[in-house]
């Protein structure tokens, strides 16, 4: 059974609709399996596409992928991906740049989340994006000028001279370092300009811990290895990242993935969904000074901890996934558990819930605290609880089925109200959710091998697939190359919602800043540190969320 | 001879209550732990084994330099002197004939002026903001503290505790007791209402720069601070009974101190964080109808 | 009374009880699933190299050195995937459930399997296979083969001189 795929009739529609509005400026419209539908327009164009694309067919802006494809094709090329939730299908936007100067039009006032993507193209591949103003945003300040790390004629394992740049100069007095030692995790931060105790303005500063995982996988790991690698991108739900890599690949494949496999692998993403919401709620309540809700959603998060560590021999970081299907399985007595443990999971949650929302300051403080309106919702393509939260009724789950989900029924909780408790809420139902979703699989769990029996990955095939990852939808971009992927894009969840929180933080009291900032579950190392400046007085003040970077997950921005 | 037999009792009730403040968080935060459904610290002897380790740290002079630690002194020796002035269930022998519920009150709001003044002389930035919270919530928790106290005098008829032995009990005083009680949890820092120090938010605001010693004493300075509050709690519930109870009144004092400081510990457990703008407001909303209804009450004489 | 409400915890942590153990004067709660660092069975291992190229995080590395190959082991490296398990030829890999490995010694991370490699029966250099992966190799494919104790380069030369005897025709020989 390979992944799903668009019925033929959807299919159709929307290849009829893309040739009719694109068909003067398309080279091509084929629909490629196991990736989306391939849009090639010439590079002068791509304006002209993603607007038609993005505003006229309502679809969402997933990921961008530049590529270095000179040793195959002779040029650079960049895949904007998007998403067309009701008719359940990718458009893939492709446009060929020249060899030795390419450069490409900024869509970023069309779809404002192309931001980042853009930024990140021009720093690691050397694509110019014309239009917008360009600076250093992933690569460290003393990284030399011109040399591009994820071009396939740089080696992985380089380590340049650092070359000290002239800084953009920054107005008012330096920053204070301190007191709590920052410099141990400061993975990055939020410039929060503030007037008083209300935030004016936002800045965010990342990719402090930047470790060119993607670079690493494209030259060192093998396919098999990849999955490994992948689970490393988070340290709360790393699974969802094997899973996709792993989908992206056999999609690319057509790999034939055994049933079990499907269904194992969707229980324990559901399992690691139930460890990382319990998780969220419990530093949520910590951050409200409601230590005893912290405690006792850990005290039931443990024993998915342990559950996940019977199901697959480690309480994280997993390690049971490979390109074909799973390396371990299931017998009667660990299903037996798992629905035991569910249940008590399920009776105790749910008391816990009712006195952490009768908690007046729980409930005053996150309450209309964070809104993020919906039409900013959607300008942001923002993912995942912090999307539903804000009315964009979303789930990868649903609306691009993997694994096991289209054999299981749930719903998908979506809230209009789009503030901290909005968010609050979605989680708590997708607990419970997730525990109805595990009972049905494990109801309906199909014998037969677990691992694939061909495994052959032809060259040169694109392969996109999506998870929906606690956090939000997580897509990996693959062109198989050979032995190991030749470009392996991969665009975690927070990646898509962190440039939201500016909507977010604006106007809101300095105090609630902690809350709305991991409202949107942000991998906590993401957000270590905030830098209060006063705009007044443009005096700095650095505000540790040195307790959130205790339950780390370095990097979830990869 | 009475008096000296006074005396005596008094300066050993007032060593023991020195050394008791940190044995009651010590069992606090057992029951924290408890309500955590965690083991917790070994022992109810864990706060002072900390106050003792911090005591054998070097000490590291924030940027304020000497004043820092002077200041955090000052605040530990006003703290005892405030402690050795309070009634112990029975009148204080030093202060006979004085007017000390002024003089509690006076001292209790130096003692939180002194111990944000402590941290604002760090110049840290947290515990700048630390300090502005608790100013913006001392604003309003004190003026009511000093406003009930008063009110206590008035209603009593006499500004010494020692009016308070055999005060038949009327509901006006009982208002006034819920105020105070109130007043006093508030001003004991605790949650909701330690917004100061709100750890996550401002990595614990107004003690972010004590460390070693300077922070063991400000801390003991912090647990005498509580234990005076909920001792005058103590003292407004037990002295009325003094008369009848006589010695043993001593023993109850002691009995409604723990308990206080047992209750107020569960109920910080079982409540979040507030904010700076929600906090004072939703203060006044509680004291404001209450202090009308005791004024109203105390004015007719009921 | 629903301001009574959040007193409800109270309630909730009673029935718990306590879930926090002493550890570590307890021991650890782990599962009978559990991976943790890996045990190498240095009397099965044939140096067959295996394990190190499954090995995600480079945990598991050979060296050679003349007449000797070794195979180590660095726990530092290890994320206790299991992979060099699952690939092992002759299950010399067993996880074991221990993880609590931190120590003050660098040395006590590195353990090694020390090969030795096999000579050639022609020319008398080493081969690239380990004694053991010959005697390995003849175990499982009992067909006297005399290939298997050569080198390389000796194999080969056999190979074209054993075509240049065969019957047929020789097209003759190229000009040096
Ligand atoms: S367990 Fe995994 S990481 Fe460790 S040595 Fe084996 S393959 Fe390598
Ligand atoms: S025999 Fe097993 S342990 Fe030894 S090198 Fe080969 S795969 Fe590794």
């Amino acid at each position: 059974m390979v992944d799903f795929e668009p019925s033929k009739q959807d299919l159709e529609e929307v290849r009829a609709q893309l040739t009719e509005k694109l068909g003067h400026i398309a080279r091509s419209v084929e629909y490629v399996p196991g990736a989306g539908i391939l849009v090639e327009v010439p590079v002068k164009r791509i304006r002209e596409a993603v607007k038609i694309i993005h505003n006229d067919l309502d679809a969402y802006l997933r990921t961008v992928a530049g590529v270095d494809e000179r040793p195959v094709k002779g040029v650079f090329s960049a895949y904007y991906v998007f998403g067309l939730d009701s008719k359940h299908v990718n458009i893939i936007v492709v446009a060929y740049m020249d060899s030795d100067k390419p450069s490409i039009p900024s869509v970023v006032d069309i779809a404002p989340s192309a931001d980042w993507y853009e930024l990140e193209m021009y720093d690691l591949l050397g694509i110019r994006v014309e239009g917008r103003r360009l600076y250093r945003f992933i690569l460290p300040e003393d990284w030399p000028e011109g040399l591009y790390p994820l071009r396939k004629d740089v080696a992985y394992n380089i380590r340049p001279e650092p070359s000290l740049r002239s800084r953009e100069a920054i107005s008012g007095p330096r920053i204070p370092v301190g007191p709590y030692h920052p410099a141990l995790h400061e993975p990055e931060y939020f410039e929060l300009y503030v007037e008083g105790e209300r935030v004016v303005d936002v800045r965010y500063n990342g990719f402090h811990v930047h470790r060119g995982i993607e670079k690493l996988g494209e030259s060192r790991f093998t396919y098999q290895q990849v999955p490994f690698l992948a689970e490393r991108i988070c340290g709360i739900c790393g699974f969802v990242h094997s899973v996709c890599y792993t989908q992206a690949v056999e999609n690319a494949a057509r790999i034939d993935v055994p049933e079990r496999a499907l269904y194992i692998r969707s229980l324990v993403l559901e399992v690691e969904r139930l460890h990382s919401h319990l998780l969220w709620i419990g530093v949520a309540c910590h951050l409200l000074g409601y230590d005893a809700g912290f405690m006792h959603a850990w005290r039931i998060r443990e024993k998915t901890m342990v559950l996940a560590e019977l199901l697959t021999g480690s309480r994280k970081t997993y390690g049971i996934n490979l390109v074909g299907g799973v390396r371990k399985d299931i017998n009667r007595d660990k299903i037996g558990k798992v629905l035991d443990t569910v249940k008590w999971v399920e009776d105790e949650f749910k008391k816990l819930v009712e006195v952490i929302t009768s908690v007046p300051q729980v409930v005053k403080r996150a309450t209309g605290t964070g809104i993020l309106p919906k039409h900013d919702a959607r300008a942001y393509s923002v993912v995942g609880p912090v999307a539903r939260a804000s009315g964009l009724n979303r789930d990868v789950r649903r609306d691009y089925p993997y694994a096991a989900y289209k054999e299981v029924s749930f719903k998908v909780p979506v809230y209009s109200e789009g503030d901290n408790l909005a968010r609050l809420l979605v989680r708590v139902d997708e607990v419970l959710e997730s525990i109805e979703i595990i009972r049905q699989l494990l109801d309906q769990l199909p014998q037969g091998p677990i691992m694939a029996e061909e495994l052959e990955i032809p060259e040169g095939r694109i392969g996109v697939s999506s998870v929906e990852a606690p956090r939000g939808e997580d897509i990996h971009f693959i062109i198989t190359g050979k032995g190991r992927p030749y470009r392996w894009r991969v665009r975690a969840p927070t990646y898509q919602n962190i440039p939201a929180l500016k909507v977010m933080l604006k106007d809101a009291p300095l105090a609630d800043a902690p809350l709305t900032i991991a409202s949107i579950d942000p991998c906590f190392s993401c957000t270590d540190r905030v830098v209060v400046v006063d705009a007044r007085t443009r005096k700095r003040r650095i505000i540790s969320l040195r307790k959130l970077s205790k339950i780390n997950c370095i990097g979830c921005l990869i | 001879m009475q008096l000296e037999v006074n005396i005596a009792l008094s300066i050993v009730l007032f060593v023991c209550l020195t050394l008791l403040a940190p044995l009651l968080d010590g069992i606090e935060r057992k029951i924290r732990a408890k309500l955590h459904s965690r083991i917790g610290p070994p022992s109810i002897l864990q706060t002072w084994y900390d106050i003792l380790k911090l005591f054998s740290k070097e000490l590291v002079l924030p940027e304020g330099g000497l004043l820092v630690p002077l200041l955090v002194g000052l605040l530990y020796t006003l703290a005892l002197v405030t402690l050795s002035i309070i009634p112990y269930g029975v009148p204080n022998p030093f202060t006979l004939g004085l007017p000390d519920i002024l003089l509690v009150l006076v001292l209790v709001i130096a003692l939180q002026l002194l111990w944000t003044v402590s941290s604002l002389a760090s110049g840290n930035p947290y515990a700048t903001i630390g300090v502005f919270r608790e100013a913006g919530l001392g604003l309003v928790n004190e003026f009511f503290l000093a406003l009930s106290l008063i009110a206590l005098a008035l209603i009593t008829g006499s500004s010494s505790f020692t009016g308070l032995v055999g005060f038949r009990l009327t509901l006006s005083y009982i208002l006034l007791l819920v105020v105070l009680g109130i007043a006093c949890y508030v001003a004991s820092g605790r949650i909701p209402f330690d917004i100061g120090e709100a750890e996550p938010e401002l990595a614990s605001g107004v003690l972010v720069e004590f460390s070693g010693p300077v922070l063991g004493l400000a801390l003991y300075a912090h647990y005498l601070k509580r234990l005076i509050l909920y001792a005058i709690l103590a003292d407004l519930i037990v002295l009325p009974f003094a008369n009848v109870l006589g010695l043993a009144s001593i023993g109850v004092f002691l009995l409604v101190l723990v308990v206080l400081w047992i209750v107020f510990a569960v109920v910080s457990v079982v409540l979040g964080r507030s904010r700076i703008d929600l906090a004072p407001r939703s203060l006044l909303k509680i004291y404001t109808p209450l202090t009308i209804a005791y004024s109203v009450l105390g004015y007719l004489g009921a | 009374m629903s301001l009574l409400k959040p007193f409800k915890l109270i309630g909730i942590a009673h029935r718990s009880g306590v879930v926090t153990v002493r550890y570590p004067f307890q021991p650890p709660l782990v599962t009978p699933e559990f991976r943790g660092r890996i045990r190498i069975d240095a009397s099965k291992c044939i140096g067959c190299g295996a394990c190190v190229n499954a090995c995600p995080s480079n945990a598991l590395t050979l060296v050679d050195d003349g007449e000797r190959r070794a195979l180590n082991y660095f726990i530092g490296r290890c994320i206790y995937c299991g992979r060099c398990a699952d690939v092992c030829p002759v299950g010399a890999i067993t996880i074991s459930r221990e993880f609590e490995l931190a120590t003050d010694n660098i040395g006590d991370l590195n353990s090694r399997v020390i090969h030795y490699k096999a000579t050639c029966s022609c020319c008398g250099e080493e081969t690239t296979a380990t004694e053991r992966m010959i005697s390995y190799v003849v175990s499982r494919v009992p067909v006297t083969e005399t290939y298997v104790h050569m080198g390389s380069r000796c194999r080969k030369r056999r190979f074209i001189e054993g075509l240049m005897m065969g019957r047929g025709m020789i097209y003759g020989e190229s000009e040096r």
